[in-house]
């Protein structure tokens, strides 16, 4: 019985050698293809690494401090979390010879591609020159890659998980349309640094992966991810007094998708 | 009179007592009298909890929930009716009856009477003393004492109800399948009823009086339900379906949303609009099947995709025929999402949960039965559908070719194996008769022979016929003695299979190599059990010594029910990650555990060897 079963005797011999000589499908990737993922990978990473490392000093000093919520979340720690979560897993399992998993490479293609559609809505503040620049580094680790992620991917809908994601993505859409307004309006400071197209952006990352986790179940784990982006942001707003109701609104959602995210792909 | 007609009749004045005070104050006109607003909830409570505690109490279990829902029931009805009456003495304190057991004991003791543990009971009693002190301090009201021993009253009740949420929780935590539905419906009911009293500073009077009277008469409805287990399986197809249209409902509102607002961004209102809605139109079907199998897959695994689970199982059957039964079992487990599933292959026997109901299905391959799939249904459910059924036949055809191809290897084995034992066996008789018929006869022979030769004295050619004659039946001892030998080992049959165990250690010992004997073995084995043993056990030892350079050397040989187990485990170098071309020694191992229906296991790291063989010592 199963579990629990009554066991049948397994005739024969096994044989058991320890430690057991790696079996694996993986190849080495030669020097050139590691030179080139090295050189991508630095251009990819480059420019998340110094944004991050100047908003922690940000945040640290407390320069801008006017900014700190941008600084924690759209412009600042959380987008650049994402940004290096989709680049360093596939650097990695470039580097190890390995296929990477499908949640790196759909979040890196989310990633670029609500960027460049936020930055086609909001053109100020130099917004389409920096996407330029990420999707030009982005395809050049992309190419580099032995082995590319799988992304054609079967379609199961979580009945459950589904509903939450666009909900949420119904309560951010006003949000992301108020941001490229406030980009489009922006002057000073504002235009020269777009932290409303960020913000928008980031909206746009986290819901579009959020449906997507409800429609692929290999991707459920992103629902995990866009889960955990959402409580903090609506958690940092709700601290730093950024629109109150639709942060505690976030952070309701965000949990939602992260726990039933959580126990789809524990499923 | 009994209990039940006892119930009844005290139901029944409770639902009078509750429908008069409703025709009083109807009759006088005094519904706006602002004493008279929680009337509806207190009638509701008469009628509703008496009709549960009759359902309960004509049932067999749960005798103290419908109890308890009748002591409510009537505490409400009294509650209505004096306050219709304006009997002020009784309607002070006669609501704390039909109020506060709802929120201290009915968690206490739902879904069955009893409480989670025994250590419980302390909060049982200090719901009742609360209840009595808050009762008495509210017809004592008001006064200083009287305030006192309300306030006591509710010091008391406050950490019960907190008890009582625990209690539930608890049973949520621990409970699987019908007590977990028993439990869920007292929640979905209670949560509904604190939501609508939250809402009522918002609800105007009567819309939110009468609010509160259904969704109060709705608990007690749910655990008259729950407790008498009434329907109580068919709530999956029931929440299926509600999961399965919210869902729906929800996705299709959340994307015309999100598509009018984006539209409207850049359209007229009007065009964003009906192009959301006709895009809503357009997911509409196809968004509703995929939910609807989702919501299924949820509850039923891939009962809806046949091709999922057939496409699992054919990948179970691809590996080692003898796992095939255990692989199965897992996967219907796993994507049906069973309780249980076992194939018992031919005529064999499987162990499973006792108490519940097992579904069996024959596995037929070319008009024969080969075996029997074995399931339990899901957790709460009373059987296994006809749904399930009809996938399940379908795997146990494309599974049926497979287990009678291992109950063929399973028979092929067993007469090889008998054979084998057969063959032992009569070896062991022959070398007996040889030894002890045969051989002592000759041995006979041979001693006259060589006393008559001494006797001819002089006669040189009758010494040397005799002579010759001794010499031939020397030689043909000897030649027996060689057949003996070659037919089984001698140590076996001279000594015991322990004591022959020890001389092979004794030959192998030496100042560099000490070699241990440990045998827990009482009675004879069968003949081919020994040799088996015995063959195993000088083979490890020779390559322990010969190729893993070992210095210590376990052999260990142990009884268990219905088999022998044998354990050679040395210090040495370990096996080598290929094994040397041209050895036949672990076939030769193999070899000797296979045959009699054992298995042979070997265990090696560069810290040592471990040979394990089990041996049975029972006929299959």
């Amino acid at each position: 019985m199963y579990p629990g079963r009554g066991a049948r005797d397994r005739r024969g011999m096994s044989i058991h050698t320890e430690p057991t000589s790696l079996s694996t499908t993986r190849t080495r990737p030669g020097a050139g293809r590691r030179t080139a993922l090295a050189v991508t990978g630095f251009l990819a990473c480059a420019l998340p690494t110094v944004w991050t490392v100047n908003i922690t000093r940000f945040l640290v000093t407390g320069e801008l401090s006017e900014h700190r919520y941008h600084q924690l979340t759209g412009q600042g720690l959380l987008l650049t979390t994402l940004w290096l979560g989709a680049v360093v897993p596939l650097l990695v399992a470039g580097w190890m010879g390995r296929r990477p998993s499908p949640v790196a490479g759909v979040l890196h293609l989310v990633f670029v591609g609500t960027g460049a559609a936020c930055a086609a809505a909001a053109t100020g503040g130099g917004a389409p020159s920096l996407m330029v620049v990420i999707a030009l580094t982005g395809s050049l680790l992309w190419l580099a890659l032995p082995r590319r992620p799988r992304l054609r991917l079967p379609v199961r809908i979580d009945p459950l998980l589904a509903p939450v994601a666009l909900v949420t993505g119904a309560l951010c859409t006003p949000y992301v349309l108020d941001q490229i307004s406030l980009q489009h309006a922006a002057t000073g400071h504002h235009a020269q640094n777009p932290h409303f197209f960020d913000m928008a952006w980031l909206a746009c990352i986290l819901a579009l992966a959020a449906v997507l986790a409800a429609l692929v179940p290999a991707l459920r784990r992103l629902g995990v991810v866009a889960g955990a982006g959402f409580v903090w942001t609506g958690a940092m707003g709700a601290l730093l007094g950024v629109d109150r109701g639709w942060s505690v609104a976030v952070v309701v959602a965000g949990a939602s998708l992260a726990a039933i995210s959580l126990r789809a792909a524990r499923d | 009179m009994s209990s039940t007609r006892l119930a009844v009749a005290l139901a029944l004045l409770a639902g009078l007592a509750s429908v008069a005070a409703v025709v009083v104050v109807t009759a006088a006109g005094t519904w706006d009298d602002p004493d008279l607003r929680d009337l509806p909830v207190d009638a509701m409570v008469g009628v509703s909890y008496a009709a549960a505690a009759v359902l309960v109490l004509s049932g067999t279990g749960g005798r103290r929930i419908g109890w308890l829902l009748l002591g409510i029931g009537l505490c409400g009805a009294g509650a209505a009716l004096s306050s219709a009456l304006e009997v002020d003495a009784v309607s002070g304190w006669i609501w704390v009856g039909g109020f506060v057991p709802l929120l201290t004991l009915v968690p206490l003791l739902y879904p069955d009477g009893r409480l989670p543990g025994p250590r419980w009971w302390p909060w049982v009693v200090t719901s009742v003393v609360g209840t009595v002190l808050l009762g008495a301090g509210s017809a004592a009201y008001p006064g200083t004492v009287a305030q006192a021993v309300f306030l006591a009253g509710s010091a008391l009740l406050l950490p019960s109800c907190v008890a009582g949420l625990v209690a539930v929780a608890l049973r949520w935590r621990r409970s699987r399948g019908l007590v977990r539905r028993q439990v869920a419906v007292l929640l979905v009911t209670a949560t509904l009823l604190g939501a609508v009293t939250l809402l009522q500073p918002l609800l105007a009077w009567p819309v939110g009086a009468l609010a509160q009277a259904a969704a109060v008469g709705l608990v007690p409805i749910a655990v008259g339900v729950a407790v008498t287990r009434h329907r109580l399986y068919d709530l999956d197809l029931a929440v299926c379906r509600a999961i399965g249209g919210l869902s729906l409902a929800v996705c299709l509102a959340a994307t015309y949303v999100c598509l009018f607002l984006l539209l409207s961004a850049v359209l007229p209102d009007v065009v964003g609009a009906a192009t959301a809605a006709a895009v809503c139109g357009l997911l509409l079907h196809p968004l509703g099947v995929r939910l609807n199998r989702g919501v299924d897959r949820m509850f039923y695994g891939d009962r809806a995709e046949p091709a999922r689970v057939l496409e699992a199982t054919a990948a179970a059957l691809r590996d080692d025929l003898g796992e095939v039964p255990e692989r199965v079992g897992a996967v219907l487990v796993d994507s049906l999402r069973l309780g249980s599933a076992a194939i018992a292959v031919g005529e064999a026997d499987v162990a499973h949960a006792t108490g519940e109901p097992v579904t069996e299905l024959p596995l037929r391959h070319r008009g024969e039965v080969v075996g029997t799939l074995r399931v339990t249904p899901r957790a709460g459910e009373p059987a296994v559908t006809e749904r399930d059924a009809d996938v399940l036949a379908v795997v146990c055809d494309q599974v049926a070719p497979a287990i009678a191809a291992l109950r063929l290897s399973d028979r092929l084995q067993q007469s090889r194996a008998a054979l084998v034992t057969a063959r032992e066996e009569e070896r062991r008789r022959l070398r007996r008769d040889l030894h002890d018929g045969v051989g002592a006869a000759l041995a006979g022979v041979r001693l006259q022979v060589e006393t008559a030769r001494d006797l001819v004295g002089d006669d040189a050619v009758a010494g040397g016929l005799l002579q010759s004659a001794a010499g031939g039946v020397a030689s043909a001892v000897d030649d027996l003695r060689a057949i003996t030998d070659d037919l089984r080992p001698a140590a076996i049959d001279d000594l015991g299979l322990a004591a022959g165990l020890r001389g092979l250690a004794d030959r192998m010992t030496t100042p560099a190599i000490a070699v241990r004997v440990e045998t827990d073995v009482a009675g004879p084995l069968p003949a081919a059990v020994e040799v088996a043993a015995y063959r195993i056990a000088a083979e490890a030892l020779a390559n322990a010594v010969r190729h893993a350079a070992a210095r210590r050397i376990c052999v260990r040989l142990a009884a268990a029910p219905g088999r022998v187990t044998l354990d050679v485990e040395d210090d040495g170098a370990g096996m080598p990650q290929t094994p040397r071309a041209g050895g036949l020694g672990l076939a030769s191992m193999r070899q000797r555990a296979e045959e009699i229906g054992g298995l042979l296991t070997i265990t090696s790291a560069g810290t040592g060897t471990l040979v394990h063989a089990e041996l049975p010592t029972e006929a299959r």
